[in-house]
């Protein structure tokens, strides 16, 4: 039978024929259809006076991370500081909004470490927009005068909202404040960083009478005027996972200025240990220190019968209440924090109980091992942040389960130099989830990590170090990596230019030249300009060794 | 009784086992290498998935030829191998690869003569559909049953990307793929044949 006579026999069969055209239509079009996306540059070697410099050694960022940037900064349209806190709320999710400007902020602070001798406005400005919004007063009414909290209803525990009652918000600026010194080395945040420390510091070493004994632990040491060694979120109530985050600017920050705040954390990490675990090993949800007041009490539904008491399940009495985004949450902060051990046995305690295993290249978790996920915005918070937490703990392999789960449904797409998930598959929920979809995937393919934020560079490599400080156009531009190597004295640069760019180096006299994977660039491209260093760029992408 | 069954799942002669036995290795093992191939895919309002499913076809494909023993084997194994290997993880105690068994045994029950008998290719594709849709309705039974998933989130991230690229694989691809089989299958015996005789 040859060819021919195959192909005769074929056409004489009509279903075959049908069948075959559908196929090659389909297959075709998967290939056709599917976006090609454009790439970043593959990082190669460049060898300058026989000195062999491997790209890959050094951070880099994705393409698609760069665009997702640019997409927040359009979001965030940052143009006028002097009215960033007005109005601009509506653009982010109309509820858990100050997470996600918290959250938003420590990705940023990833990505920016990803490639950390590019520190330019393009930075700066969306860092300060973002901590002047969490700081506005539409944030402040949002936050608490709503829920029916007043100024007055704080000064009946003798403080302000924003003083020891309140470590969820004091916690997350503080530590968006720390984290924009740690990136910038940029002071003019520090006198109100200082301020919240020291109030903390105080709230958790003063001895008081709570719960008619002595706030003070087995060891002797002071439980704080909370007696329990935590600040609480709302006056009654305090959480694993929201006091992770001042612990972890405390010891951000005696990292930085040689200080020790973190003692005071100490007696609190050992208490929630002892107190805040339910039986399976899982962070409690929320430990009511005391009854809350009547407006709240009216809501809430996972009231202990007596206080102080774990939060209980709703319609479990029998089980304190969990919750993934909790676990990870702080899993994550506990980890990065130095308490590696115990972040590692929570967070196999976490896998154990809440993860589960849909197809076998997904993975995904509900709020409460209690019942099965419904998909609601619990659910999903609870699914990022075991992203994040799974990042940050190298768990590869969950990882990248969460992420093919998490990201399946929704396309993503390039406008110019913006790339963004398309969330409209979810409904009402997309406008909820959409900023945080596209600023989770960029958190979760930075190049560093929380860890590695909590070991800062040297001030030199802010002060005198070679930077780019700006450039003339960002548009179109992609900097894949900026890293100034202090032992080899090079500058490590990999960028797309769509236009023609001119970036200004600060801190870089006596340049000797320019290399390429081919050799020296043109010299021409370059000018010194006394302590900066000036190179412009025709369009192309570039990966250059500076010395 | 005994014989019928013995001959529904075609272990009844040693012509046929050979078939049954050979057509389940060499199935499970091509299931598992078309796995680790990642083809392209589009998304259609971001959850109608358009993608071809390499190894489903083969499981229709080899329960074509075989019978129903040798396509739930591949069903059956090829996943859950595949799952042990490319994850380290059986999802929902393996009711999933049970579903998947079980398409291969849907379509092996008929006896096929030659696939370019439109009559047969026709037969194909009716007890592909009867398994497909078997299929659906398991895939999500086990998955809010077994899994205890949310329905709303089993519809958007399993249910309809499986059902839209098994759709597309089952019905629509795999009665070509069968065609084209039967004549190398023939084609095959007949050079071997004609080298037997010339030898």
């Amino acid at each position: 039978m040859d060819v021919q006579r195959i192909i005769e026999k074929a056409l004489e069969s009509k279903i075959f024929v049908v069948f075959t055209v559908i196929t090659i239509i389909i297959t075709s079009s998967t290939f056709l259809m599917s976006p090609v996306e454009p790439q970043g540059p593959t990082l190669g070697r460049i060898t300058v006076n026989d000195e062999i410099f491997n790209l890959s050694d050094y951070p880099s960022l994705e393409r698609r991370v760069l665009g997702l940037w640019n997409s927040l900064r359009e979001m965030y349209d940052v143009k006028d500081f002097s009215n960033a806190s007005i109005n601009d709320l509506s653009i982010l999710p109309p509820i858990l909004t100050q997470y996600f400007l918290a959250f938003t902020i420590y990705g940023m602070a990833q990505i920016v470490d990803s490639t950390p001798s590019y520190r330019s406005t393009y930075h700066t400005e969306l860092f300060d927009k973002i901590i002047l919004m969490m700081n506005s007063s539409e944030m402040e009414q949002f936050e608490w005068i709503d829920p029916g909290y007043s100024h007055e209803f704080y000064e009946t525990f003798g403080n302000d909202f924003r003083g020891p009652t309140n470590i969820m918000w004091t916690g997350h600026y503080a530590l968006m404040e720390l984290l924009y010194y740690n990136t910038f080395r940029d002071a003019k945040y520090n006198s109100e960083i200082e301020w919240y420390l020291d109030d903390w510091n105080n709230t958790l070493t003063m001895t008081t009478t709570w719960d008619n004994r002595t706030s003070i632990d087995d060891q002797g040491r002071p439980l704080g005027m909370w007696g329990c060694g935590l600040i609480p979120c709302e006056p009654y109530i305090v959480f694993v996972q929201c006091n992770s985050i001042p612990f972890y600017a405390m010891r951000m920050y005696d990292g930085l200025h040689g200080t020790n705040y973190q003692e005071a954390s100490l007696p609190g990490i050992d208490w929630w240990q002892e107190n805040m675990m339910d039986p399976n090993g899982i962070q409690i949800d929320g430990y009511f220190n005391m009854k809350p007041d009547a407006s709240e009490g009216d809501w809430r539904n996972d009231l202990p019968s007596t206080y102080p008491n774990p939060a209980l399940t709703p319609g479990k009495a029998d089980w304190p209440q969990v919750a993934s985004y909790g676990s990870t949450w702080a899993n994550m902060f506990y980890y990065a924090m130095g308490e590696t051990e115990l972040a590692i046995n929570q967070h196999k305690n976490w896998k154990t109980q809440f993860v589960h295993y849909t197809t076998e290249n997904m993975a995904y978790t509900p709020d409460s091992y209690h019942y099965p996920s419904n998909f609601d915005t619990k659910d999903l918070i609870g699914n990022l942040f075991g992203y994040f937490a799974t990042k940050e703990l190298n768990d590869v392999d969950l990882f990248q389960k969460i992420e093919n789960w998490f990201y399946a449904p929704f396309p993503g797409s390039w406008d110019g130099d913006k790339y963004r998930f398309d969330t409209s598959a979810l409904g009402d929920l997309g406008s909820f989830f959409d900023p945080i979809l596209n600023f989770g995937y960029a958190w979760g393919h930075s190049d560093s990590t929380l860890t590695d934020l909590m070991d800062p560079k040297p001030d030199s490599f802010y002060s005198s170090a070679p930077y780019i400080s700006s450039t003339d156009t960002t548009d179109g531009l992609f900097v894949y990596q900026a890293f100034y190597d202090t032992d080899k004295e090079a500058f490590i640069v990999t960028l797309e230019a769509n236009e023609v760019t001119e970036l200004t180096f600060e801190n870089f006299p006596n340049v000797e030249g320019v290399y390429t994977k081919s050799g020296e660039f043109d010299s021409s491209s370059w000018v010194q300009n006394e302590n900066q260093m000036i190179l412009t760029l025709q369009p192309g992408t570039y990966s250059f060794v500076i010395i | 009784m005994k014989d019928k069954v013995l001959s529904l799942l075609r272990v009844d002669s040693n012509e046929v086992l050979q078939w049954t036995i050979g057509g389940s290795l060499i199935g499970t093992l091509l299931y598992i290498a078309l796995n680790s191939v990642v083809l392209p895919k589009f998304l259609l309002g971001g959850m109608l998935t358009i993608q071809i499913d390499l190894p489903i076809i083969i499981i229709t494909s080899i329960a074509a030829f075989c019978g129903p023993l040798a396509g739930f084997t591949v069903g059956f194994f090829g996943s859950l191998s595949s799952d042990l290997l490319f994850s380290g993880q059986i999802i929902a105690f393996g009711g999933i690869n049970i579903v998947f068994g079980l398409i291969g045994l849907v379509v092996g029950i008929p006896t096929y003569s030659r696939f370019t008998d439109g009559k047969n290719l026709a037969k194909f594709i009716l007890l592909s559909l009867l398994a497909f849709m078997i299929a659906i309705i398991l895939y999500l039974i086990v998955l809010i049953g077994i899994a205890a998933q949310s329905f709303e989130g089993t519809l958007l991230y399993n249910f309809l990307p499986f059902f839209s690229t098994s759709f597309i694989s089952l019905i629509l691809v795999a009665p070509s793929i069968v065609w084209i089989a039967d004549h190398l299958i023939h084609y095959g015996k007949n050079l071997w044949k004609s080298r037997l005789e010339g030898s």
